[in-house]
């Protein structure tokens, strides 16, 4: 499912067999590291694009959270939790949250939930054929995470 | 003398006819055109798109990529759809659409080990025997879709996925 409107009709249809969401942690940042966040958002987004499309009756990809490089983290880790609260309070036991930004990984513990994180390929150069295989095949070793989970549940 | 057989008034009229007819006309054409768009418009339906040659299906269903254009509003894009091909018992192609009709996961072919040659959704566990019929018991209430397909100098080409009736 995406957050579109189309998505929400079915999904609140079938309510019950929705139970995984993933957020998409996107970084914002200009000046220096500005190119780097960019890359971010691409890569964050067409993997998640990819996974949604390939898990779509299961899972939910949420807007990202987007925040400035520089925002204080204790104040991010609380946003953070109170989007996942409010999930939870939905029923959506499983949640993932998919990123570049090795900020996050550093802070794995405090989350709470699982990290899935991925170091950003710079894509705007490759050609779309090959883009596309190494989407897939970072999306074919995340779905061996979130497949296990459900198994386990 | 024949020159003078149209009078001052008849020719103003001839002309003011004409000229007033072409402003009609000028005018009723957009609106006629429109009333008839809809029997002019062209079908729907998208071209059929080669996919694969045929000398590379085999009888176990095989995905195949390929390249469709879509079109969403004003924006046109290239969307990439897959497809389970494979030559049933009587050689006839068979080309299923990879999308559960639960709820839409993408399914895969035998990757249940509980129930090989099926079709299997990871999402609810949604199985469908290889023809695309759903199985009953599991969540799905109807057969995979089936592309449009045809055959030409050793290729095939998809159109379409064709909903079918439920089992």
């Amino acid at each position: 499912m995406k957050w579109s409107s189309g998505n929400i009709t079915v999904y609140q249809q079938s309510k019950e067999f929705v139970d995984t969401a993933i957020i998409p942690l996107l970084p914002l940042s200009f000046g220096s590291s500005m190119r780097t966040s960019a890359s971010m958002a691409d890569y964050s987004t067409l993997i998640g694009e990819e996974t949604e499309r390939q898990l779509h009756g299961r899972l939910f990809l949420l807007p990202p959270f987007t925040y400035l490089m520089e925002e204080d983290s204790e104040t991010l880790m609380l946003r953070l939790h109170s989007w996942v609260k409010e999930l939870k309070a939905e029923g959506l036991r499983h949640v993932y949250f998919l990123t570049s930004d090795s900020q996050w990984k550093k802070r794995e513990q405090e989350l709470g939930e699982t990290l899935l994180w991925l170091p950003v390929i710079p894509m705007e150069t490759m050609d779309e054929d090959y883009r596309e295989e190494i989407v897939k095949e970072q999306v074919k070793q995340l779905f061996q995470v979130i497949l296990h989970k459900w198994q386990e549940s | 003398m024949s020159k003078e057989d149209i009078s001052r008034r008849q020719f103003l009229n001839y002309t003011l006819t004409g000229v007033g007819g072409f402003m009609a006309a000028g005018m009723l054409m957009p609106m006629v055109r429109f009333a008839i768009d809809p029997i002019l418009e062209k079908g729907a339906s998208q071209d059929m798109v080669a996919v694969t040659e045929v000398s590379k299906i085999g009888k176990e269903p095989k995905r195949f990529n390929f390249k469709i254009k879509q079109k969403d509003g004003w924006y046109e894009s290239e969307v990439t759809q897959s497809a389970w091909v494979y030559k049933n018992s009587k050689g006839e192609l068979i080309a299923l659409s990879p999308v559960c009709k639960h709820l839409g996961c993408t399914i895969d072919w035998n990757t249940d080990p509980a129930h090989p040659s099926q079709f299997y959704c990871p999402c609810h566990g949604g199985r469908y025997e290889k023809d695309g019929t759903n199985i009953k018991g599991t969540p799905p209430l109807a057969p995979l879709d089936v592309y449009d397909s045809q055959v030409k100098d050793g290729k095939l080409y998809l159109g379409k996925a064709k909903p079918r009736k439920g089992a």
